[in-house]
């Protein structure tokens, strides 16, 4: 009774991946940019974008969606780095150390977040953006008043001319790239940044540890169905919390790494973004709101990278508009995202109208 | 022991090690800028003139250094050492002094270079 | 009962919903190693004092309890589920309480795994151990053996057979290794009476071991072959409790409903074969999990009941669920010569058919919605009925017109509810039948099919449930194609019986011939 595996089923079970294939087939060519360029770019974006995404992961295992959450811990990593460029850290022991700054940060806005979640059971996504959206609030409180004022920031050139809160930008000139390029191997021409994707891989492999452990296993459970685990003694709310702390420090340390690869901060934008980029990153590698594996990590990051670098460049070539292939990247990326959701919204309430179509039926 | 009391220690222990981690990363990370002065300096007792013919070795691209100029290097670390190569206008011969400073978690430094050239006990200099 | 102790003792146990007192003073002892009957009508009280025995939260959310349960002479009272399956009680539910996306070994699991040590549980706790699945894998396939059943530990729940199911639950009973009582709600009702023998043989093994066992069922034969002691409830009371050996079916079945009933069978009334070839079914093949229907052939009657009987899993409620659309169905099915359109509910629904699903709390009903919307909705639907124009343009169901129909209905079928306005959910299992049944009535089909109408329902309603659907067939001229387990109860009320096996007819016979005779078809001889 096993399914068995047709060549039908996979096209369609990997449809949005394939979409984007084809329209980066066409794109490509279009584009006129080089192989090797491209190559190179997407290696410096995977490096970049793949620890974020891949925050997303253990949520959706955990049945709570996409975790729209995530800035959470990308804030939590921002407030590490400028605390560590504040006194005046550089190198690998500054990320260290963003890191340390970051973790209980994040593991306590993670609580918060699930624990707010554990209260809006089934709309755990909007809830979750919504968090997203007044915690950068609290966010801005803190950068913009307390620091300077209340939290002591020695170096004056991050802060604002008034004396207070900090500066809309900065530079990050002694951690730029510094995770990168510590261990690297030059392959055709092409940094590859070993040590990163180390660090990445651990984190993939911590992740697939996690689901043969008693609590990866919960929590499949808890994201199957919450009323049977409830049933079993499976503490589902702490397993919920648990999830959503784990992918907030994941994102956290994305956060870090991707920071280090830019070299820059975006005070009051880099994290605001995070959120959007890397769901639409997983969706465009195929994974739903209630399946996602590492594999749609990184086809995800792949493929989404790909389009941000080639359809500008394919649009000015194709329409002489650069901003034409820009609109339409934006118009299916995001697209995507809407799509996944209302499927996602259609499946939760599948039983119910099933129920009414099959038994009943038929609506005119 | 009871497990309980097993892990709850060793989880302690293991913050307390995040902790000192953190510390001891902030030790070995931090730059400071060491500013650098090439004028006259006047310690305890003696007045020291500037130096001619200076080159400072630092941790970043070596510099020259006329009498009267002050520049800043950055230094990464708990110490670093600084080489001051002097080569006499006169007789060409050249000395080289090496200083290690240890600089702890302070940021600035103002140095003297004659007065470290000069083996002044205490080359800080106040602005 | 020898034992100095009972294993369980409740004493002066009494529960009030609501202002409405539904257990009264129950005293109620169990032996080690002593299998104990539990019968009653639905609503007697049974899950009620089973929810207490395990401190389901809905007892204290509905103000408690009075009276004492002791376990091994000491008090106890439970004040969650957890508790009680930690001191060693073990329930069997009459609904799943499954994952259907996890294997037969990780349901059999869940929340118990067999783990192994790893090096994190130091810093983050014993949920970082690891899961062993292959010690695990083991002991499923041990405990499956001891069910004498074939069930593949990694075959997912949602892709088994419904009896598989129930396995899959009692394999998960058996194997806590402490286990003292066991509680099976049921556990026959979904079986075929193979799996049932086998599932009795299993219970009588536990007991030998020790365990003592709840047994509620319907089935009373069932209760009177393997119980030691049989306990029956009526309207919160207790009403008998009684050694097995003193007692037959009819006193005990007398003693649930408080009078004295007759015998069960219907008089066949001469059939009205109007049509030959009313509806014909064709090579149908149906894509139903565990009820997968291969190539059959099938032609009914006009105004006759027919009734499809076989082994559970050989496809009997594939053929129903087929037609009406519910599963992928291929093949033809036509109807007074007018060929209908397959995989097409709604098109079922206008052609004239009705459906009672086997599956009544997933499918046959809005579990949260009111009485008289689950019984009006199919007829707005399908028939824009109940429904009034407001100035021409908006349609408004007609709140007042399902009220009534609600009441006629509810007096009809005696369904036991505070009025049209409660939701279905608050009905026990045989009211809920009962909703199912109005709601195919309000539509009055030409073909009606009755899957599985009876199951896990009292005797007094599945009398109920049975002679509307006869009453139907003889008044209006209703073709009934009912499916279900118990042959008896085909036997009945049928006026012919198609014995389904390996997905194709084996045969079909007139209900009057010799319980052999079907038993030799379902057996595929």
């Amino acid at each position: 009774m096993k399914p068995k595996y047709s060549l039908k089923g996979a096209l369609i079970s990997n449809l949005v991946p394939i979409v984007f294939l084809m329209f980066a087939a066409f794109a490509v060519p279009m584009s006129g940019l080089s192989i090797p360029y491209l190559l190179h770019e997407m290696i410096s974006r995977l490096a970049r974008d793949s620890l974020l995404v891949l925050s997303l992961v253990i949520p959706v295992l955990a049945g709570m969606g996409l975790n729209f959450g995530m800035v959470l811990g990308a804030m939590a990593g921002q407030i590490g780095m400028v605390l560590v460029v504040d006194w005046g850290l550089g190198g690998m022991p500054a990320l260290l150390v963003a890191a340390l700054l970051g973790t209980p940060i994040s593991i306590g806005l993670g609580y918060f977040c699930g624990y707010i979640l554990n209260l809006a059971k089934g709309r755990e996504m909007v809830t979750s953006y919504i968090i997203g959206f007044f915690m950068n609030g609290a966010y801005q409180f803190l950068l913009l008043y307390c620091m300077g004022s209340i939290i002591p920031i020695t170096n004056p050139e991050l802060l604002l001319s008034r004396g207070y809160g900090i500066r809309n930008s900065m530079d990050l000139p002694n951690i730029r790239q510094v995770l990168d390029r510590l261990v690297s191997v030059e392959v055709f021409g092409m940094d590859i940044p070993i040590l990163t994707f180390a660090v990445i891989a651990v984190f993939c492999l911590l992740i697939v540890w996690f689901k043969t452990t008693k609590i990866g296993q919960d929590m499949r459970a808890v994201g199957r169905n919450r009323a049977v685990a409830n049933g079993a003694g499976i503490p589902v709310e702490k397993t919920r919390i648990l999830a959503i702390i784990i992918s907030t420090l994941i994102a956290c340390y994305g956060q870090i790494v991707s920071l280090q690869n830019l070299g820059t901060i975006n005070t009051y934008n880099s994290h605001e973004q995070v959120g959007i980029f890397s769901i639409a990153a997983l969706l465009v590698g195929g994974a739903t709101a209630e399946n996602a594996s590492i594999a749609n990590v990184f086809v995800g990051v792949f493929l989404f990278h790909l389009m941000f670098v080639v359809s500008p460049m394919a649009g000015k070539n194709l329409i002489g508009d650069a901003q034409l292939g820009e609109y339409f990247r934006v118009f299916v990326s995001y697209g995507i995202i809407a799509v996944s959701l209302l499927l996602h919204a259609w499946k939760k309430r599948h039983e119910m109208l099933e129920r009414r179509l099959l038994e009943n039926d038929g609506k005119e | 022991m009871n497990v309980k009391l097993r892990r709850n220690l060793l989880r302690v222990a293991l913050c307390l090690i995040a902790v000192a981690g953190g510390f001891l990363l902030s030790f070995i990370g931090m730059y400071h800028s060491i500013i650098l002065d090439n004028s006259e300096f006047s310690g305890a007792g003696a007045v020291l003139p500037p130096l001619e013919g200076l080159r400072v070795v630092s941790e970043a691209e070596p510099v020259e250094m006329s009498p009267g100029d002050r520049i800043l290097v950055s230094a990464k670390g708990p110490s670093t050492t600084l080489v001051f190569e002097i080569t006499s206008p006169e007789t060409q011969q050249s000395r080289e002094i090496s200083y290690t400073l240890h600089m702890g978690f302070k940021k600035q430094f103002f140095l003297s270079v004659p007065a470290i050239v000069g083996g002044e006990k205490d080359p800080f200099f106040v602005e | 009962m020898t034992n100095e102790k009972p294993l369980l003792s409740m004493k002066g146990i009494q529960k009030d919903f609501l202002g409405n007192r539904v257990l009264e003073d129950i005293n109620l002892d169990l032996a080690q190693g002593e299998i104990l009957g539990l019968v009653g009508e639905n609503g007697a009280g049974k899950t009620t004092l089973m929810n207490i025995l395990f401190g389901m939260p809905v007892i204290q959310q509905t103000g408690g309890y009075k009276g004492t349960i002791a376990l091994d002479g000491e008090e106890v009272r439970f004040s969650n589920p957890n508790a009680a399956l930690m001191a060693g009680i073990g329930m069997v539910h009459q609904e799943f309480f499954l994952i259907p996306d996890f294997s037969a070994t990780e349901n059999i699991f869940l929340n118990r795994e067999v783990t192994r040590y790893s090096l994190l549980v130091e810093i983050f706790g014993d949920r970082l151990r690891t899961l062993d699945k292959a010690a695990m894998n083991e002991r499923v396939v041990q405990v499956i053996k001891e069910l004498g059943v074939n069930i593949n530990p990694d075959t997912l729940v949602s892709e088994m057979p419904v009896s598989y199911k129930q396995f899959t639950e009692i394999a998960r009973e058996i194997d806590r290794a402490k286990i003292k009582i066991l509680v099976v709600d049921e556990p026959t009702a979904v079986l075929t009476e193979t799996e049932a023998e086998a599932l009795l043989a299993v219970l009588k093994r536990l007991a030998a071991k020790g365990v003592g066992i709840i047994f509620i069922s319907h089935r009373l034969h069932e209760i009177l072959n393997i119980c030691d002691r049989i306990v029956v409830l009526r309207d919160g009371k207790l009403i008998k409790d009684i050694s097995s050996g003193q007692s037959d079916v009819k006193s005990i079945a007398s003693w649930m409903v408080g009078h004295e009933i007759g015998d069960f069978a219907f008089h066949h009334t001469e059939n009205h074969r109007k049509t030959e070839n009313f509806l014909s079914i064709d090579h149908l093949k149906v894509l139903m999990p565990g009820e997968a229907v291969k190539d059959l052939c099938l032609q009914v009657h006009e105004g006759e009941i027919l009734g499809i009987g076989g082994l559970a899993g050989q496809g009997k409620l594939g053929i129903a669920n087929g037609i009406m659309g519910l599963f992928p169905a291929e093949g033809s099915v036509t109807l007074k010569g007018k060929s209908l359109k397959l995989n097409s509910p709604l098109d079922a629904f206008r052609a004239g058919m009705a459906f009672i699903s086997e599956d009544r709390r997933g499918i046959g009903l809005l579990l949260t919605q009111s009485i008289g919307l689950n019984i009006a909705f199919p007829l707005m639907q399908v028939k824009g009925g109940l429904l009034k124009k407001i100035a021409g343009l908006f349609t408004w169901e007609d709140k007042k017109k399902i009220r009534e129909i609600t009441s006629s209905y509810i007096e009809r079928l005696d369904i036991k509810c505070t009025g049209p306005d409660q939701s279905v959910m608050e009905l026990s299992g045989g009211n809920q039948q009962k909703v199912c049944v109005a709601k195919v009535l309000a539509l009055s089909p030409q073909i009606l099919f009755a899957s599985e109408p009876t199951r896990g329902i009292d005797i007094g309603a599945k009398h109920l449930v049975l002679s509307v659907l006869r009453e139907i067939n003889e008044k209006e001229g209703t073709t009934i194609i009912m499916t279900s387990s118990e042959l008896g109860e085909l036997r009945s009320i049928c006026d012919r019986i198609a014995i389904v096996n390996e997905g194709k007819i084996a045969g079909i016979l007139p209900a009057e011939a010799p319980v052999e005779d079907f038993g030799l078809l379902m057996l595929g001889e």
